[in-house]
């Protein structure tokens, strides 16, 4: 009999999400790797009325996954009227206050708290009708973490808890989210406890956990996010190493854009970076993702490309399917990121894939720093003013044309240690042990 | 596709309010206003009706101590404006006219939600949200329905 997976998370397929990757390459990996999953998740309208959907994620889903959906309210991101209670309509105020205080009573998550009760039920049901081996409950929302812990105590199934994020620190300021002796921390220890494995997406995330919660030192891991070798597929490495360019250039970004991302530091560096010559004429801007995280764009985002002139311009959000041949139209990557010591991306990754140069826009302080530490096409902008950025996308420019034909083999095996299946591994080895089945 | 966008604060913040309407006007849809008191110098293309405002009270005109205390009482004097500007909205017959032949309408500031909460008791097959984001969220989707 194969073991059987029960993972939780709330971003998956349709959710278009920057999160729903790494769930997704998860759960198929375990798949592949012989384990029957059920996946149990937010219901298909949660994705397409509020974060927005990419539709072509659900044909990436593994077959042999089950996936269950449990119905999700989300009535602070709801602005049809029809669906507002007179307090709200009346008293919006109190309305959003007393909301608050009614999310953190089953769950200190605001917005996400009155998802435990559902989602533990379906979860115990799932166990019910079809005995769970192993828990992999992955945050944000961290309410997931109590779905796994509920199985742990009522049944004790092991559980892995897998931080995409982090609890009770803030990823961009490095500070403390929740008080030592919150409510948090505590639920965040308790879980901790008894978890068979925590995994983290950098090691500064985990040295901070290391730091908080020593004793659970041994079990913490990192899992980075990696790249998906099947999104690749048709630019690498069949296609071979990037033929040397010379002009003009397509430089491309592709991301999520939230208010963290310094696009307008990127377009001022871009705009000196043409006024100085620094990148040759005709050269052009590509930067593509969604603006923001919920179904409808960021319009201050919106006008600020739209404002950058005719060399920059944004085609929209790409499908998953057609990311592969985005990176492939373009000569030099563009990754700006938000500035945290804490900041990785899963972006970083597919960036590196792509065995392209890489022009580096975030902090140099960012952990997307030591992931591509040792990358030999990275061009790194020595701090977040324009003047660094058009002096890092020339020597990205200056890569796509002169790199040799040695730093770019050398660029393509660097990036094998951070394929997602390589990264997964070793941790799928050991659970198969923690469970009875290696 | 007939948009009409509702603002119940009296004094609904000009720039904030051209804003929305260039955006949902850009969609290239019809689109209708109704303020409360009048909202000058806006680029509209369809209706604009304007609630009057009631002259300024006594009250109104009090000292500053005095005016410090409404200020504390801001909330009751804010309902009671809310309260007239519903009455006088939903007894409109050019308004009712307006969104009998809407399709949705857009509420851009509290009292306005309020006001739209009633109306589409009246207006059963109206769409009605809060915010421009979900205006254009909604046109876009009917947009794409109807191919």
């Amino acid at each position: 009999m194969r073991p059987h997976l029960l993972y939780v998370v709330w971003g998956y397929p349709p959710c278009r999400g920057s999160g729903v990757h790494r769930a997704l390459a998860t759960a198929n990996t375990f798949a592949q790797d012989g384990w029957r999953v059920t996946v149990l998740t937010a219901d298909r309208e949660t994705f397409e009325r509020f974060t927005g959907s990419d539709p072509s994620l659900e044909a990436r889903i593994d077959p042999s996954i089950t996936v269950t959906r449990v119905d999700f309210a989300w009535p602070a991101q709801e602005t049809d009227i029809r669906r507002f209670s007179r307090l709200r309509a009346k008293a919006p105020s109190l309305w959003r206050r007393l909301r608050l205080i009614r999310d953190r009573i089953p769950f200190p998550e605001v917005g996400y708290g009155p998802w435990r009760r559902p989602l533990t039920r379906a979860a115990l049901k799932i166990h019910k009708s079809d005995s769970v081996d192993l828990v992999i409950s992955t945050a944000n929302p961290n309410v997931t973490f109590s779905a796994a812990y509920a199985l742990h105590r009522r049944a004790g199934i092991p559980y892995v808890m897998d931080y995409r994020d982090a609890w009770s620190l803030d990823v961009f300021s490095g500070e403390r989210l929740h008080q030592l002796n919150s409510r948090v921390v505590r639920l965040e220890r308790k879980y901790l406890h008894d978890a068979t494995e925590a995994w983290f997406v950098n090691e500064p995330i985990r040295a901070w956990h290391v730091l908080q919660y020593p004793d659970v030192a041994p079990r913490m891991h990192v899992v980075a996010n990696g790249w998906d070798p099947e999104v690749f597929a048709a630019a690498r490495p069949d296609r071979g190493r990037p033929e040397p360019r010379t002009r003009p250039l397509t430089f491309g970004y592709l991301g999520t854009m939230s208010r963290n991302v310094p696009i307008a530091v990127l377009l001022a560096g871009w705009h000196e970076a043409r006024d100085h010559g620094l990148v040759a004429p005709g050269s052009r801007l590509v930067i593509a993702g969604y603006l923001g995280f919920f179904a409808t764009p960021r319009a201050d985002i919106a006008s600020a490309i739209a404002g950058a002139g005719d060399s920059v311009s944004y085609p929209g959000p790409i499908p998953k399917t057609e990311v592969g041949a985005f990176y492939d139209s373009i000569d030099v990557g563009v990754l700006a990121l938000g500035t945290g010591l804490y900041v990785t991306s899963g972006k970083v990754f597919e960036y590196l894939a792509t065995g392209k140069p890489v022009v580096s826009v975030h902090d140099p302080e960012n952990a997307a720093s030591s992931v591509l530490a040792g990358y030999p096409l990275w061009a790194p902008a020595q701090e977040l003013t324009p003047s660094a950025v058009a002096a890092a996308l020339g020597r990205g420019a200056q890569l796509a044309a002169e790199a040799s034909e040695a730093q770019r083999s050398l660029a393509l095996q660097f990036a094998e240690q951070y394929r997602r299946d390589v990264q997964f591994r070793p941790r799928l080895a050991e659970l198969r042990r923690t469970v009875g089945h290696p | 596709m007939s948009v009409v966008i509702i603002a119940g604060a009296r004094q609904t913040y000009a720039r904030r309010l051209q804003s929305s309407l260039d955006q949902l006007q850009e969609t290239g849809e019809v689109v209708h206003l109704v303020t409360y008191g009048s909202a000058a110098n806006l680029q509209l293309r369809g209706q604009h009706i304007a609630i009057p405002v009631p002259p300024a009270t006594r009250l109104a005109r009090a000292p500053r101590a005095i005016r410090v205390v409404l200020r504390v009482l801001n909330l009751l004097l804010s309902r009671r404006a809310t309260d007239r500007f519903r009455r006088a909205v939903l007894s409109s017959p050019d308004i009712d006219s307006l969104l009998r032949d809407a399709d949705l309408l857009v509420a851009v500031d509290p009292p306005a939600v309020d006001v739209a909460w009633h109306l589409i008791r009246r207006h059963r097959d109206l769409a009605a949200v809060s915010g421009t984001p979900a205006a254009l969220d909604v046109i876009n989707r009917r947009r794409r329905s109807s191919g």
